[in-house]
C-alpha cells in the first residue's frame, strides 16, 4: 500500500503513522501541497533542535503545545520528539502564490526533520506534542493573494475528557513571549483546564513550567463561535484554507462609467 | 408552471449548485487519513431525504401535485434546495460538515448531520402535505417549521453541550441520539405542518397545537444526555446503549404520535 502514496503521503505517515494514538487530529494539508509531491525540489537539510527544551524531560502526564513561528515550531518538534514526545502537525495552511504566510521554509524544515522524527522509533502511545504555527493569523491580506491563514479551534484538539482518561494531568504551552496565548488557542486551553488538567507554560527564561493564567474571551463555549470565527477565511478545496482573494474584474458594472 | 413558479425552480436549481456540489466534493475531494471513512453517511442522507420528498409528494401533496411530474420535479428541487441552505445553517448550529465530517473524519458528527439533513428535509416535507394555492404557502409552512425544529435544536444543545460531545469527544453514542432526536422532532413539526391551506394564522395554531407533545420528547432528551455525559472516567459512551437505543426511542415515540393523529 505504501508504494502507492506520493512523497508528500508518505512523509505525512511518517510524522503521523496510522497506528498512532495522535494521528487522527495531525492535519496532512500541508503535506499534500503539490510542491510536496515529488521528491527532491527542496533540498532538506537535518533541523537543529532547541537547546532550552531539552529540560522537558520526562513527559509521562504531560500534553505539550507548541506555538511558535514557523520552522521553529519544527525545531521544537525535533527536540521534544529526542525527548519521548510525540509531535503531531496541525499546521493547516496550504502553500500558494502570493501566500499571505510564508510556508516554503516551514515545509523545508518539516521534509528536512522527517528522518529525524521517524529515526527516534517513538512510542505509538507517546505523549504528544502539538505543533501549531504562531504566524496563523499574521500578514495581511489584499486583492491577488493566496490567503492561507488559519485558525485552530477546540475540534482540532483531542478533548479534555480523552486526555484525562489516557493519564495526563497537564498541559505545557510553548510559546514567545513566554506564556503568549492567541486567542484561538484559549478557547481549547480554558476547556481543557476546566476538565481538570493543569495548564501552565514553558518560560525560556526561567526553563520551568508555570501556571498560566488563559485570557477568557466573550466568545467562549459561544455556539456559533466557529461559525462566525471563520467568516473572512478562504478555505482550500483539497482541506484546511488557502485560496486565491479574488480581483475584482476591472470589466465588472459594479462602478459608474 | 407560472413564471413566478419557473423562477423558483431557477432559483432552486442554483441553491442545489451552491449547497450539495460542496458536499459532495468535500466528502471525495478532501485528503483522507487513511482507514476512517466518516462521511459515508453525509453522502447518502441528502439522496434518502430526497426519497422521503418524492414519498410525500407522490402520496401527500394536493392532486394537482402528486399526479404532475413537473410539480413533481418542481417541489423537489424546492426540497433539495432548502434542505442544502440548511446545511449551511448546521454549523452556525455548532456542527459543521466540512469541518467535523471531510477534515476530522469525525464519525460521530457523520451520524448527526446526516440525522439533521433527514430533520430539515422532515420539516419541509410536512408543508407539502394537503391542498394549498402555490408554493409560497409551502415555503411559509417549511420556514416556520424549519425556525423553530433548529430553535430547539439550540436548547438541547445549550443545556447539555451535545454539539461538543459530538465534535470535541466526538462521542458516537451522542452523534448517534442526537440524530434520532433530530429526525424525530423533525418528524412530529413536518406533520405539524400538515394540512389543507386555511391562513396564516390557523396554520400558526395547528402548528403548536399538533407540536406541542414534543415537549415531553424534549425533556426526556434532555435528561438522557445528562444521564449519558461524558466525563474523563467515561470519555466514550456505549453507542447501543447510550445511542441507538435512546434514538430508536425517540423514533418510535414520534412516529406512534403522528400515526395516532392520524391524516390532517
Amino acid at each position: 500500500m505504501d508504494e502507492q502514496l506520493t512523497y508528500g503521503e508518505q512523509l505525512f505517515v511518517d510524522w503521523a503513522p496510522d497506528e498512532s494514538v495522535w494521528t487522527p487530529w495531525a492535519k496532512p494539508v500541508l503535506f499534500n501541497s503539490p510542491a510536496l509531491s515529488k521528491k527532491g525540489l527542496f533540498s532538506p537539510s537535518a533541523v537543529e533542535g532547541i537547546p532550552e527544551l531539552e529540560t522537558f524531560a520526562n513527559p509521562t502526564g504531560r500534553v505539550v503545545i507548541v506555538d511558535l513561528p514557523g520552522v521553529n515550531s519544527v525545531r521544537a518538534a525535533v527536540t521534544l520528539a529526542g525527548l519521548g514526545y510525540r509531535p503531531v502537525p496541525l499546521y493547516n495552511g496550504c502553500e500558494g502564490p502570493s501566500a499571505v504566510i510564508p510556508v516554503r521554509e516551514l515545509m523545508d524544515a518539516v521534509e528536512g526533520a522527517t528522518a529525524q522524527i521517524k529515526d527516534r522509533g517513538l512510542s505509538f502511545n507517546a505523549p504528544p506534542a502539538f505543533l501549531l504555527d504562531s504566524r496563523r493569523m499574521s500578514g495581511f491580506p489584499a486583492f491577488g493573494n493566496f490567503d492561507n491563514r488559519w485558525l485552530i479551534f477546540p475540534q482540532d484538539f483531542p478533548s479534555g475528557n480523552l486526555l484525562l482518561s489516557k493519564g495526563f494531568s497537564e498541559v505545557v504551552l510553548v510559546s514567545l513571549p513566554d506564556g503568549a496565548v492567541q486567542k484561538d488557542l484559549a478557547h481549547v486551553l480554558l476547556r481543557w483546564k476546566e476538565s481538570g488538567l493543569a495548564v501552565k507554560f514553558f518560560s525560556f527564561a526561567t526553563q520551568d513550567a508555570l501556571p498560566l493564567n488563559v485570557p477568557r474571551s466573550a466568545q467562549y463555549k459561544l455556539f456559533f463561535y466557529r461559525a462566525l470565527a471563520k467568516l473572512g477565511l478562504h478555505p482550500n478545496s483539497a482541506g484546511g484554507f488557502g485560496d486565491v482573494i479574488a480581483t475584482p474584474s476591472e470589466t465588472s458594472h459594479g462602478g459608474y462609467g | 408552471m407560472s413564471e413566478e413558479e419557473f423562477y423558483v425552480l431557477a432559483a432552486s436549481s442554483v441553491g442545489i449548485f451552491l449547497f450539495w456540489v460542496p458536499w459532495i466534493r468535500d466528502i471525495m475531494v478532501i485528503y483522507d487519513r487513511r482507514g476512517r471513512y466518516a462521511g459515508i453517511a453525509a453522502f447518502f442522507a441528502p439522496f434518502f431525504a430526497l426519497g422521503i420528498l418524492f414519498l410525500v409528494l407522490r402520496n401527500f401533496a394536493s392532486l394537482d401535485v402528486r399526479n404532475n411530474p413537473v410539480y413533481i420535479v418542481f417541489y423537489m428541487a424546492f426540497g433539495l434546495a432548502w434542505c442544502g441552505l440548511m446545511t449551511k445553517c448546521f454549523s452556525f448550529l455548532g456542527l459543521d460538515f466540512r469541518h467535523d465530517v471531510a477534515e476530522q473524519d469525525n464519525y460521530a458528527a457523520d451520524v448527526a448531520i446526516s440525522g439533521a439533513v433527514l430533520g430539515s428535509m422532515l420539516c419541509f416535507s410536512g408543508g407539502n402535505i394537503g391542498d394549498g394555492p402555490g408554493w409560497w404557502v409551502v415555503f411559509f409552512c417549511a420556514a416556520v417549521a424549519t425556525v423553530v425544529w433548529m430553535l430547539v435544536w439550540v436548547v438541547i444543545d445549550q443545556v447539555n453541550g451535545v454539539c461538543e460531545a459530538i465534535t470535541v469527544d466526538q462521542d458516537l453514542a451522542t452523534g448517534v441520539r442526537f440524530a434520532g432526536f433530530l429526525v424525530a422532532s423533525g418528524l412530529v413539526f413536518g406533520r405539524a405542518m400538515a394540512g389543507n391551506w386555511v391562513s396564516a394564522a390557523a396554520t400558526w395554531t395547528d402548528f403548536w397545537r399538533v407540536s406541542a407533545p414534543l415537549g415531553v420528547l424534549v425533556v426526556v432528551a434532555l435528561l438522557l444526555d445528562r444521564l449519558f455525559c461524558l466525563s474523563k472516567e467515561v470519555p466514550r459512551q456505549n453507542v447501543f446503549v447510550a445511542g441507538f437505543l435512546p434514538a430508536g426511542i425517540y423514533i418510535f415515540l414520534s412516529a406512534y404520535y403522528v400515526l395516532r393523529l392520524g391524516a390532517w
